[in-house]
């Protein structure tokens, strides 16, 4: 009487299954948990109407941004941070010189009593973000901008 | 950010490698999530032909460096990515505001007048930067940086 064999199983087969598997997996966990920072600069027309404007070149999805922003004409700046859920905060030299947080913005260019250009995160886009900027009556200048784009694990 | 991944093993000398490979890979990705944050305070002499620093105590190699720093009549607040590249706002002596993009350091305290910085490496321990200085800038420079790594 003969007992039926097994097949002889190919190890080798399934262990380079298993190591194509994890390399797999690392790239997803590159691509997906990886800390990445990028830094960009950009001008904005402190006399353009209000909108949106979509900054790229980032080279992937930011989750948070750190924002300079200033206007060389009249000196006003500001220093803002924006998370992963789009909160923006600001602490923004205001057309007095004195200094003032605002909570719903991530830059603020304010050149005189009522003069107001400011912007907050719209969205967060596969290569940088897009910024809604609000234009309070008559603001004039450009505004030089520098964000640090981060996307965090 | 690319990893040196190997190629799909198809012998058994190729499997013992891409098992290394893959473990070189592993750490690679361990550095690559963390998310460890420094704060480390500096001075710098104004006075000083500087040349190029080393910056330590950031305790990792930094995938980002926020500068903040001033000296008599000046200040700046600079911004480096992983990439090395680096840009600052500054506030000179007119107390009007400016950007260099260029620059990660950009402390002006009068006409012809200044030290400024540029970044020559991220390190395994913080950042090396490089100062020009102009003029007869005086004082000490006080440098806040928080690195991310």
């Amino acid at each position: 009487m003969t007992l039926p064999q097994p097949d002889k199983p190919d190890i080798d087969d399934k262990f380079r299954t298993i190591i194509s598997d994890i390399n797999e997996n690392l790239v997803f966990l590159d691509a997906t948990y990886g800390v990445e920072t990028k830094v960009i600069t950009f001008t904005r027309d402190l006399t353009a109407a209000s909108g949106t404007v979509g900054y790229t070149g980032v080279g992937f999805q930011p989750t948070a941004i750190i924002l300079f922003l200033s206007e060389p004409t009249t000196g006003r700046k500001s220093w803002g941070v924006g998370d992963v859920d789009k909160t923006n905060h600001t602490l923004m030299e205001r057309y007095d010189g004195t200094l003032s947080i605002r909570t719903t913005w991530i830059g603020q260019i304010w050149t005189t009593l009522d003069d107001v250009h400011r912007a907050k995160i719209s969205s967060y886009d596969a290569d940088g973000f897009t910024l809604e900027w609000e234009k309070e009556d008559s603001p004039t200048g450009t505004a030089t901008g520098i964000a640090l784009c981060i996307k965090g694990a | 950010m690319t990893l040196p991944f190997p190629d799909s093993p198809n012998t058994d000398e190729n499997i013992a490698d891409s098992i290394t490979r893959i473990e070189q890979n592993l750490e690679y990705l361990d550095s690559g999530f963390s998310a460890n944050t420094k704060v480390v305070y500096y001075t710098a002499d104004m006075t000083t032909d500087l040349g190029t620093v080393a910056y330590t105590g950031a305790g990792v190699t930094p995938k980002m460096v926020i500068i903040m720093a001033r000296s008599t009549s000046s200040s700046s607040w600079g911004v480096i990515d992983e990439n090395g590249d680096e840009m600052v706002m500054y506030i000179p002596y007119t107390d009007l505001s400016a950007t260099d993009t260029a620059k990660a350091v950009y402390l002006e305290q009068a006409s012809g007048a200044s030290q400024t910085a540029v970044v020559s490496a991220l390190t395994a321990d913080g950042v090396n930067l490089t100062w020009t200085k102009t003029g007869s800038p005086t004082g000490t420079a006080n440098i806040i940086m928080f690195y991310l790594g």
